[in-house]
Order: structure tokens, then sequence, then C-alpha cells
């Protein structure tokens, strides 16, 4: 009974510390565009373009206000290792005011298939390149499952369930943040090569030292293979 | 912008357009929508409390497939849509074929590909009703065909793939079908 009462007295403090940072609240389409090449080879665009339309801080009134944040382009290519991997390499571009934010991306996912549902690891770093500040190093792990809501595979013109959770740990020079995220979203086949995603996408922040940045984004994702 | 919209328009005609030729879908379905013939058979089979249904759409038409533990041991009865019997697939293990078999599959496979991972072993029991009921009730076996359906990771030249293998009772290879994976690029990216 002590432990239980220890654990939640623990839980509620870190919560009620979450609780007071500040928030954001806006949407984030991306189009995600792929198209496999000979030997294995594939390459992937995505584009993501992302609006804000509140923030402040919680038990505070916020007034609702809309902004461009920023819209990114990414080229990604991909090479199958095994027959559950993939290595790939690329860069993004983040368009922000006029500014123009570039990054460079490595990532290992394994593909593991069970009887009803599929899980994804990613394995991944970045090296965010602006202008005069030091280089933002990230190193990311995602966890992503996903499993149809009728049957046993996700067929043509059925609905599925997503769920991410990555851990993404920030350095620049010497500082160094934690981001956790958590992004369950509903999909649809129109067929294997179309399918649609919408949900949240919940991105906690912030949280190790400071009042936490927590973010909520709609998210709505469209994945095309050409 | 009018660029933009246009380029999304053909985006999306050409993305819906280009869907695959190959069909096949499976979807649970409840007990209700079961012939009654299909039931009583794996009641009788393997008397458990939980039986989960799909019917299958696929070119050669639509069947019924009945998933369920017993005994330890996981079976996919397959009917098809009048509650006939096609057949029973039981997961088995390696050790538990007979060893001239397991030879003789061994060497099949060795011959086929450089390295090879076994994932998935079923031996699948097709005959009648009444023969298969008494061969798994009372271990008389009459008339029943039985067949081992493997699935490994195999490496050919043109690389690793999976591939489901059919093999007959003494070993020899009757049909082998690479999986082709559903696209993960919505769990990659």
């Amino acid at each position: 009974m002590k432990k239980i009462t220890l654990i939640l007295i623990f839980i509620s403090i870190h919560f009620g510390s979450i609780a007071q940072g500040k928030y954001q609240i806006g949407t984030l389409p991306t189009l995600n565009i792929n198209k496999k090449l000979e030997n294995n080879w594939q390459i992937n665009f995505k584009s993501e373009f992302r609006q804000l339309f509140k923030e402040g801080s919680f038990g505070k009134n916020n007034t609702g206000e809309y902004i461009y944040v920023h819209t990114d382009a990414a080229f990604i290519a991909s090479k199958k290792v095994g027959l559950n991997n993939k290595l790939a390499g690329g860069f993004l571009l983040r368009f922000k005011n006029k500014d123009v934010i570039k990054r460079a991306i490595q990532q290992f996912t394994i593909i593991t298939r069970y009887n009803s549902f599929r899980l994804g690891q990613r394995f991944a770093s970045d090296q965010t390149f602006k202008k005069n500040e030091s280089i933002e190093w990230r190193l990311r792990y995602r966890l992503t499952l996903d499993f149809p809501l009728n049957g046993q595979a996700i067929d043509k013109n059925e609905w599925y369930l997503k769920v991410n959770n990555e851990y993404l740990n920030k350095f620049i020079s010497e500082k160094y943040d934690l981001e956790i995220r958590l992004t369950p979203v509903l999909g649809y086949v129109f067929t294997d090569n179309n399918k649609l995603e919408f949900g949240l996408d919940y991105r906690l922040n912030d949280f190790l030292d400071n009042p936490s940045r927590q973010r909520f984004w709609l998210a709505l994702n469209w994945y095309i293979i050409i | 912008m009018k660029l933009l919209y246009s380029s999304i328009f053909f985006l999306m005609i050409y993305s819906f357009s280009n869907a695959q030729a190959k069909f096949e879908k499976e979807s649970r379905i409840s007990h209700k929508n079961v012939p009654i013939k299909a039931k009583t058979f794996v009641f009788k089979l393997a008397p458990s409390k939980k039986v989960r249904w799909y019917k299958e759409q696929s070119l050669d038409g639509e069947s019924i497939e009945a998933k369920t533990s017993y005994n330890n041991k996981k079976y996919s009865i397959e009917f098809d849509t009048n509650g006939k019997l096609q057949d029973i697939e039981i997961n088995t293990k390696w050790n538990s074929i007979n060893k001239n078999t397991i030879t003789a599959i061994k060497k099949n496979i060795e011959f086929e590909f450089s390295k090879f991972k076994i994932k998935k072993i079923q031996t699948q029991y097709s005959g009648n009703k009444t023969d298969l009921l008494s061969y798994f009730k009372s271990g008389q076996r009459n008339n029943i065909t039985i067949k081992y359906e493997i699935v490994l990771k195999g490496k050919t030249k043109k690389g690793k793939q999976l591939f489901e293998m059919l093999f007959s009772e003494t070993g020899m290879l009757e049909k082998s079908n690479i999986i082709i994976f559903r696209n993960t690029d919505n769990i990659e990216f």
C-alpha cells in the first residue's frame, strides 16, 4: 500500500509539473510519396506543412491566433539490406519565413510481421544546420504498430489503427533535451499504394529541467507509391 | 497555388488508377454467418471455447476459415462457403516430422537456396470429414492426405525473400510461392 501511495504521489508531482508548462495546438498535414527502383532501392519524398492555431501556458487565458510555422521538404533514398531491414539517408529543407534550414538524415528500419499486426522499429539520427547556430544533433528511436480493425491483415478498403511512439534525444552544444512523441492515428487503405491517416500527434519536451512544452498536432498523412 | 492543387489532383488520379491486380481480402465474420456443418465439424475436432471465423476472398473465390487453439496446438480449418471442408492445418514443430521426410525436405530446400531459415511449419490434412475425425480422435488413418506447408526465409541470387513451400508426406516439393509483403511506407517514414 505504501508503495502504491508513493507511486501515486510521484505520478501526480510529475504530471503536475507537466501541466504547468506551455502548449501548442495546430495541424500537421503530410504528403509522403515513394517510388520503388531497381535492385531494392527506393526514393521517398515527404512534405509537411505546419500551422499553429493556439499556443500559451496551461491555466492561463490564452488567445488563439493563426500562425504559419514552416513547410518541410525531405528527400530520402533507401536500400533494402535484408528481408525486413532498410538503410536510408537523405536531407530535409525547412522553409521558415525567409530562412532555409538544412538537415541531414540517416535511418535504419526493421519491420517484424506478426499474425495480426506489424511492428516497425526505426533507429535514426539527424543533424540540423541553422545560420549562426551550433549544429543540432538528434538520436531517435521510434516504435510503430499497425493492425487492422477487421480481420488479420490490412487489406484494400479497410481501416486500421497505427500507433507511433518515438524518443528523440537532442544535443545542441552542451545542452540536452528529450522529446517524447505519441501518435495514434486511424488509417484507411484505398489500395496498398494509397493510404490516408488522421489522428493526434502529441509531442512532449523540455520536461527535464524546465516547465514542459506539449504540442498537440492534428495529423493528416497521405502515403502514395507511384 | 493553382499548380499545387493540380499536382495533388494528378497524384490522386494516378495513385487510384495504379491499383494492384492481385485481389485477396480476408475479414472477420460472426459465427452466426457460418454454415452449421462447418461449426459442428470444428466443435467435434477441437472443442475450444474460442473460435475466430474469417471470410477470405481471392481470385479463386470465397472461403471460410476457422482459427482456434486446442491442446496447445493452433488449428486453421478451411471450408468453402457452403461449409464443405477443404483442409485442416496445424502448426507443427520440425522435430515432430518423420526423420526421412525431414531429410527429403531439407535436401529440396538446400537445392533451392544457398541459405535458409524456417519461420513456420504447418501440417496440412485433407480427406473426408469422418476419416479426419476418426484420425484425430483415435489415430486410425484412412484415406487421409498429409502435406507440409513451410514458410521460410531463403537466399537466392536475387537476394533474401520469404517463401511458402508445400511438400508431400514423403518430402517431395509440390509448390513454391514467393510471399509478397504489403507495402511498409507508412511504418518506415
